[in-house]
């Protein structure tokens, strides 16, 4: 999250940048999260 | 017959929806015959025979399931009592048109705390006369006999393995035949519920029970017993019943099994010890009988009697009562190419199944001659006009 | 790139740019649709979409009431019926229950924290588009050769397997792609909630509605991977040789249920912790009153969330598992009835001295916590593995889980839909309908599944097309209650469409004027861009409908 007093210095471009990247290596994780529980589903019943 | 309607607007191939639409216009008649008249000319709640709870049962364990159901039964209706109490309350007192102005109150750890210890408590009370239940029934030990129930695409198998004893159950041929016929169906007092071979048991003994299945998973299921147990293929479980009192105990599969899921009934008929053993005795007989059988020779009108009768209670739920299968699951037998082709090939899918389908080993279900007679019939029926005849010395050795 | 291009990324390029073109509406004609990248947009494709596959399931849903209504067989063939109640069962839980609440939390996120967009604007196209195909598919199966899966949707191995007709790998396909939907709705719903808030907004002042879906989403990126590895080994056991779940080549059909339910157990509060966050937006509403125990309602959620994954196999009691795991199953379970009592006490405390009015929402809600309960109380029930003995696989689950999925979900998705409507499209529905309807469905449905409690403990099996003559009386009752609350669904296509299309202009930002959120400072109806300055600390703070600011 990005708090009240960075965003002050921040405009509305840099704001919604910054807030992307964020969010873009957060669905990175979770997705390499949701591969990995897949792949051990079948590695653990091999 | 046993799942296949022969009736005017469905043959038993229909299984698609493009076929159901396209016998939509006949489906309206039968929306007026079963739906609108009985709707409005005879509405027939006679509540006759129904129940709305568990029944206590005939053994120990079932009458101990029956005593946990009620007591989470009542702790359920006090709770439900309290917090809907407090709800319709505040909606009758504190409503807006009453002139009700809203507290601001929003947060009371004292409160939350008492909340979630006091329901803790209250299960972990349950949880205590649920464990020994629990172990209770559980516990398979010291049987005086042991039953071996598998389960079959549609039907159970029963081996008594102390006494040598094996059967197979099958849904009566009375309710089979009531599945289309609503008079039939108002005649009998068992419907779907009585079977042709009886599952007979001793009262007073404790009797194991191992559960396996020879294709799905299917589930035994006798309420009165307090048993329901899954019969899983490939492996066995068990289960325990010491029957108190003597009598007709019905039930039937809990694990949807295919088609006639609904269909495979199973009914314990409970004797005194002295009854048991004559029936024992009867069973014995009856099965050196029918190893005398199979030397003989039989007539081509007597293995089409008997073809018949076997065809109807064995091979009928899938491959039809008319032979006709059903496209694109079970092969018909009209025209087909094993049962108007090479009889050895035919004798053989018939005793060794076809592995990775539905197709069975009747092999291990059926003697040779009840197996002459129903390849013989399969070979006659249906315009399979073949001519051969088979006799039980063939299937001997070809076994 | 056009000036009519709707992506959040073209939106960062404009604003660069230039400052007075980036107010622009949607592409007009029907590649608006397909092209869009708007939260609201896809909100109302997947909305749309699961309206229209609850009515499939529901007619569904009739053809079994019909062929139940009288003893006998009348109206199907048995293997029909089978795959009735197997597309029923998938159609409802995959393509009803679970996108009406994607599309829920893709019009209500972002309006509720603060942000301009979901924020894998493209990624949320594709997790819809692929939605209608993968149901087409799954629907498609009816019309093949040996009719579709009919082997109930919890597809037990082996039936589904070595005994299913050969749409079954159709099937399987469909579900890897419902999945692959579903783990990119989620994967986009948590990149949201923790990066898009308003600056400001902390975790704890989300409305329960994003902190729901936050523990949601979290539950089907542990739990669909599960499902798709399940399937795949069903695929590759159909074609590929392999004995994942076949005794006879070393392996195990136990094992199947065992990896389905570590999958179908989360999946069911996958279906309900949304339900629990719109319940605990509009009771507040109603009650004029702030929602009591915000916090312990996070973590109660949370620890439902938790407890969910270690209960799967009181699914199994009767499978033959060993006495200690009964028990550990058994204890754990009945474990999950306190955090969801925390929550039904929270929401009547909420209620307590509140200052009550019935609006068509509140009167949905209002059922929900009540219909809800009892289906808990079931539900405990079922959870004492002896007793389970006498309920597994009866009409007493078909009941219980009726009561929790249909007056539970799907009544706080209806709640949903009459609370936010106005505020999506800009016009109040016919409330005076819309009460009609209430009380018409409200009692049709306990008509239709309060019966199926007697049945089930009267010795009724689930999935069985005909039944013994003792059943007929609650089969028949049951069914006319069905087919009354199945045309109430035509009274509520009527009622939306006629509010979309007829209904009385809202201008009001505050629709509800009790309401209070994020969303209820936007213009109504929501322009299509909404938040481009973030809202700001101090207006987050006096919206928060559970901080006393009320």
């Amino acid at each position: 999250m990005i708090s009240k007093e960075e965003a002050r210095f921040l405009s509305e471009e840099e704001l919604l940048k910054r807030q992307r990247k964020g969010a873009t290596l957060t669905a990175t994780i979770v997705a390499m999260i949701a591969f990995g529980i897949f792949f051990f589903t079948l590695y653990s019943n091999m | 017959m046993l799942g296949i309607r022969i009736s005017p607007f469905l043959s038993a191939k229909n299984t698609s929806l493009f076929n159901i639409v396209n016998s939509i216009n006949n489906k309206y008649l039968n929306i007026i015959k079963y739906f609108l008249i009985p709707l409005l000319l005879s509405p027939q709640f006679l509540f006759a025979e129904y129940a709305i709870n568990l029944p206590k049962g005939v053994t120990s364990v079932s009458r101990n399931i029956y005593g946990l159901h009620m007591t989470i039964f009542w702790v359920c209706v006090a709770i439900a009592i309290l917090v809907f109490g407090v709800m319709i309350w505040s909606m009758i007192f504190h409503r807006k048109s009453r002139g009700a102005v809203a507290s601001n109150f929003h947060e009371s750890t004292a409160v939350e705390l008492v909340w979630t210890l006091v329901p803790l408590a209250i299960l972990i009370a349950i949880a205590f006369p649920a464990t020994r239940v629990l172990i209770d029934l559980e516990n398979t030990e010291k049987a005086d006999m042991t039953v071996k129930i598998t389960g079959y695409q549609w039907k159970w198998q029963y081996d008594y393995m102390d006494e040598g004893i094996s059967f197979f159950s099958n849904l009566a041929q009375s309710s089979k035949d009531a599945i289309d016929n609503a008079d039939n169906r108002n005649k009998l007092d068992h419907y779907l519920k009585e079977v042709d071979k009886r599952l007979v048991l001793p009262v007073g003994k404790r009797i194991r029970f191992l559960m396996t299945s020879n294709d799905v998973i299917h589930s035994w299921w006798v309420r009165d017993l307090g048993v329901k147990q899954d019969a899983n293929p490939g492996f066995i479980n068990d289960a325990w019943a010491k029957i108190d009192k003597p009598g007709v105990y019905r039930g039937q599969c809990a694990e949807l099994c295919g088609k006639d899921h609904g269909f495979m009934p199973i009914v314990v008929e409970a004797l005194p010890e002295a009854d048991y053993q004559t029936w024992v005795g009867k069973q014995k007989a009856a099965q050196k009988a029918r190893e005398a059988a199979s030397g003989k020779q039989w007539s081509k009108q007597d293995l089409m009697a008997q073809g018949q009768k076997i065809y109807s209670s064995t091979c009928a739920s899938c491959h039809g009562v008319t032979g006709q299968g059903i496209p694109g699951v079970f092969p018909a037998m009209v025209g087909s190419k094993i049962a108007t082709g090479d009889l050895k090939k035919h004798i053989n899918i018939v005793l060794n199944g076809k592995s990775g389908t539905a197709m069975q080993a009747f092999g291990k279900q059926l003697g040779d001659a009840d197996l002459a007679a129903v390849i013989t019939y399969e070979r006659n029926a249906f315009g399979n006009n073949t001519g051969d005849v088979v006799q039980p010395s063939t299937i001997k050795s070809a076994r | 790139m056009s000036t009519t291009t709707t992506d959040l990324q073209d939106e960062i390029d404009a604003l660069g740019k230039s400052h007075d073109n980036h107010h622009h509406g949607p592409e007009k004609g029907v590649m608006r649709w397909i092209k869009t990248t708007n939260h609201k947009d896809i909100g109302t494709l997947y909305l749309w979409f699961a309206f229209i596959m609850l009515l499939t399931g529901g007619a569904m849903a009739m053809v079994i009431r019909a062929e139940l209504f009288q003893p006998g067989l009348q109206l199907v063939e048995p293997q029909f019926f089978n795959q009735m109640t197997t597309l029923h069962g998938l159609i409802m839980v995959f393509g009803a229950i679970m996108p009406a609440f994607v599309g829920l939390a893709n019009w209500q996120i972002p309006l509720m924290i603060g942000a301009k967009d979901m924020a894998l604007p493209r990624m949320n196209n594709w997790s819809f588009w692929i939605l209608p195909f993968a149901g087409a598919m799954l629907l498609s199966t009816l019309f093949m050769k040996g009719g579709g899966p009919a082997f109930g949707w919890t597809f037990y191995a082996p039936l589904s397997t070595t005994f299913a007709p050969d749409s079954t790998d159709f099937f399987i396909f469909a579900i890897h792609m419902l999945g692959f939907s579903s783990i990119m709705g989620a994967i986009n719903v948590i990149a949201t909630i923790l990066n898009m808030r308003a600056p400001g907004m902390k975790l704890m002042d989300m409305p329960l509605f994003v902190w729901t879906w936050l523990i949601t989403a979290f539950l089907l990126i542990a739990a669909m991977p599960v499902l798709a590895g399940a399937v795949t080994m069903m695929l590759t056991d159909r074609n590929f040789g392999t004995s994942f779940f076949d005794a006879a080549g070393g392996g195990d059909p136990v094992m199947f249920q065992h990896i389905f339910w570590f999958f179908g157990h989360p999946e069911v509060y996958i279906m309900i912790l949304p339900a629990f966050g719109v319940v605990s937006q509009i009771i507040p509403t109603f009650a004029r009153k702030p929602l009591f125990g915000y916090s312990s309602m996070v973590y109660a959620t949370a620890s439902i969330a938790l407890l969910s994954f270690v209960v799967w196999a009181h699914h199994m009691f009767l499978t033959g598992m060993p006495v200690a795991g009964q028990m550990y199953f058994m204890y754990a379970t009945i474990m999950i009835s306190v955090p969801t009592g925390v929550k039904v006490f929270n929401w009547v405390t909420t209620m307590w001295r509140g200052s009550l009015s019935f609006e068509t929402p509140m009167l949905w809600a209002v059922a929900f916590v009540i219909l809800f309960t009892i289906g808990g109380f079931s539900g405990l029930m079922l959870g004492i593995a002896p007793a389970d003995i006498q309920y597994h696989d009866t009409y007493f689950v078909v009941a219980h889980f009726h009561y929790v999925l249909v007056t539970g979900a799907l009544f706080s998705i209806i709640a949903a839909v009459f609370y936010w409507l106005p505020k999506w499209c800009g016009r109040m529905y016919n409330q005076k309908l819309a009460k009609i309807h209430f009380w018409w469905a409200v009692i049709s449905v306990n008509i239709l599944f309060f019966p199926q409690h007697f049945l089930g403990l009267a010795g009724m099996p689930r999935r069985i097309p005909d039944y013994s003559l003792q059943f007929a009386d609650f089969n028949m009752i049951s069914s006319i209650g069905g087919f009354v609350f199945g045309a109430s669904f035509l009274l509520l296509t009527y009622i939306i469409v006629d509010c979309i299309r007829n209904g009385e202009r809202v201008k009001e930002p505050r629709v509800w004027p009790s309401a209070k959120g994020l969303e209820w400072t936007i213009p109504t109806p929501a322009p299509y861009h909404t938040f481009d300055k973030p809202p700001g600390k101090e207006l987050i703070l006096a919206e928060s409908s559970h901080t006393g600011a009320h």
